[in-house]
């Protein structure tokens, strides 16, 4: 029975190309998919027609003689010409008839795929939007930046990390990066890694915090609690601002780091626990030591290994790395698409001292991607808080030179400004003083300025 | 001299498979990042010398091959005759760097005669270009592969990633005698035969 395909084959969907044993297209009908096919490409060779199949002579013979049942190629994809994706399957299939043995044949497949597109896209945008803020902010993170000071500490802090019982002390300004680094010297390890800062929590709770107590150690202790010497076992505790430790505690701490032991609360018993033990601080504890806040032997285990987080002015042009890097971070925070920083906001980020270090820089982008509506960040919408500051603060002030000055004369400017403020009007200007009329007129009598042009005006 | 050669791009989704074949095609770049789901196959003619002198037009049928995961996910049927690849990494993922032994040995299973060349994409936005490429370099060295950084959104080093890629796929025709043995071994037959 011959089956005529073009009868056939259409109906169901389907487009067909018929080749003969050299692979030339003998017939073919492909309105089923137009953007794939043209007019007419009886005469054509396969490869000519269908690119797709470049390379696959030999499978094509394998189909040909029967040594595979058929080959499949599925979501193949072209252009259209509307510069629309149109997907096709296709599919080798063998005619067992010797002058036409094969007939390639072409589905449909826009409408499967598109939803499959579409359900992938989103799940590799979602990856890598996960990837991009825990880039930011997880466990990848990391010191960035390229200066000196950046490049030693992070390979120092990368030795570090390889020694995992070292004890490091880590000192740098506030807003430096000091948690960063500890968490950095955990490493990516799965032991725990926990982080407490000592002036955070109040001076009499701080002790059963790090080590613990019994059921019944004090009042309120209803239940037995172990302390975060004990979560931190096998790993790494970090104690921040470890300068406001208490001296009492002090004691505990030295005692502990020698010995590996402690005791909970209202306990005898000693426990032991392996850790890395990493400070922080922003004070100078030896400045402390010699004011008898800070014991020297404790400071002596705990500096076993110093690392000093250098402060953001020092790091140069590290600055607009990290600004760019928050500004990604805040893109995706406030689904914004700020896209780079212009010249001025270059310059204002060179600049600026940073006192609050990475920190400020932080919330200075934030605060200026908040209020931000252009594509491109200006000094002006970084400098928004310190203008309002400045606004805030024209207020006069009288600066005390060192050798001192007497009261009078600051009671004279005082006065001056006021009447200048209030343009000369002794009511207005009283009221700037919280004075009465009176007590001002007297005040300006006593310093020789109620001038008879003054009591004029003002009458 | 005309040869039509099929050649694949690999690498995990999202490194700039899409874009590199964008800007190498069409010399044009698009921010917008649409994931490539099948295979779609670009044509793109280039001309390179042989040895001998001799102008070979290497008529070029580039696979675009959606980027996965895993490399266990692409179709074997995708790579079937491929004469050539180009395994495309993101020089900002690590990911994508350590993805591509397992692609090239996927790829070599099928292929095992082809060539293969390593692109670090996205070099445009990289910070320290010494330090960000160090593991792809690393990496090429240690498969003995060229390797090009390239970014598709500048078209930096885009022609000559494919072009290194040609200059393979001619070495390889030479040696097997697809086109004319290069003229130095000509004269040595010559001598040869002469001597005789």
């Amino acid at each position: 029975m011959k089956i005529d395909l073009n009868k056939l084959m259409p109906p169901l969907g389907l487009g067909y190309a018929l080749l003969d044993p050299a692979w030339q297209i003998v017939e073919c009908e492909m309105d089923v998919i137009p953007e794939t096919g043209r007019e007419a490409i009886t005469g054509e060779s396969i490869g000519s027609a269908f690119p797709e199949l470049v390379g696959y002579e030999p499978i094509l013979q394998q189909v040909s003689d029967g040594e595979l049942p058929r080959f499949k190629m599925e979501n193949l994809n072209r252009e259209g010409p509307k510069g629309n994706l149109v997907y096709f399957n296709l599919e080798v299939v063998p005619t067992e008839k010797p002058d036409t043995p094969l007939v390639v044949v072409l589905s449909d497949a826009t409408s499967l795929a598109q939803l499959r597109q579409h359900i992938r896209q989103q799940q590799y945008e979602m990856q890598l939007l996960n990837r991009q803020k825990s880039g930011l902010r997880g466990d990848s993170e990391t010191l960035l930046g390229y200066s000196e000071q950046i490049v030693a500490l992070r390979n120092l802090i990368e030795k570090l990390s390889g020694i995992p019982r070292v004890t490091v002390l880590i000192q740098g300004e506030s807003g430096t990066g000091k948690s960063l680094v500890a968490r950095m010297l955990h490493g990516e390890q799965k032991s725990p890694f926990v982080e407490i800062s000592c002036a955070s929590i109040p001076e009499n709770l701080l002790e059963s915090e790090l080590f613990g107590y019994e059921k019944g150690a004090f009042t309120n202790a209803t239940t037995t609690k172990s302390g975060i010497m004990e979560t931190a076992n096998g790993g790494t505790l970090f104690l921040d601002e470890i300068g406001e430790l208490p001296l009492g505690l002090q004691a505990k701490l030295l005692t502990f780091i020698e010995t590996k032991k402690f005791r909970r609360l209202g306990s005898t018993v000693e426990k032991h626990v392996d850790l890395r033990l990493v400070t922080a601080t922003n004070r100078n504890l030896e400045a402390m030591i010699s004011e008898g806040k800070f014991r020297q032997d404790l400071f002596y285990r705990l500096n076993v290994v110093r690392l000093v987080v250098p402060p953001l002015r020092q790091l140069g042009e590290d600055v607009l790395l990290l600004a760019r890097h928050f500004i990604c971070h805040y893109n995706l925070e406030f689904n914004k698409q700020i896209e780079d920083i212009d010249e001025s906001a270059r310059e204002f980020l060179r600049r600026n001292s940073w006192p609050g270090n990475v920190r400020e820089l932080r919330n200075t982008i934030e605060r200026a991607m908040i209020f931000c509506s252009n594509r491109v960040l200006t000094a002006k919408d970084l400098n928004r808080m310190q203008s309002e500051q400045e606004a805030a603060n024209t207020r006069p002030r009288f600066d005390i030179p060192a050798e001192g000055m007497p009261f009078a004369q600051i009671e004279k400017e005082i006065l001056i400004n006021a009447l200048q403020m209030a343009n000369h009007n002794q009511s207005r200007a009283a009221r700037l003083l919280h004075l009465r009329r009176d007590a001002l007129r007297y005040r300006l009598k006593k310093h020789g300025l109620l001038s008879e042009e003054n009591d004029l005006q003002e009458q | 001299m005309q040869l039509q050669k099929k050649i694949c791009l690999l690498g995990m989704y999202s490194v700039g498979k899409t874009s590199l074949i964008e800007r190498f095609v069409y010399h044009r770049f698009s921010d917008h990042y649409l994931s490539t789901l099948g295979a779609k196959v670009t044509k793109k003619s280039l001309q390179i010398s042989a040895s001998d002198g001799q102008q070979i037009e290497y008529n070029l049928l580039i696979w675009d091959i959606a980027g996965e995961e895993t490399e266990n996910k692409i179709p074997p049927s995708y790579l079937l005759g491929a004469a050539g690849a180009i395994l495309v990494a993101d020089l900002l993922r690590p990911e994508t760097i350590e993805a591509l032994p397992s692609v090239l040995e996927r790829f070599k299973e099928i292929n095992p005669g082809a060539a293969v060349v390593l692109a670090g994409n996205k070099k445009d936005l990289l910070q320290d270009i010494e330090s960000d490429s160090k593991e792809i370099l690393r990496l090429a060295h240690q498969l003995k592969l060229p390797c090009h950084l390239t970014s598709a959104k500048t078209g930096c080093q885009v022609d000559s990633v494919f072009s290194a890629l040609a200059s393979s796929l001619l070495s390889r025709d030479e040696a097997n005698q697809v086109i004319s043995p290069p003229k130095k071994k000509a004269k040595t037959r010559q001598a040869k035969d002469q001597k005789r």
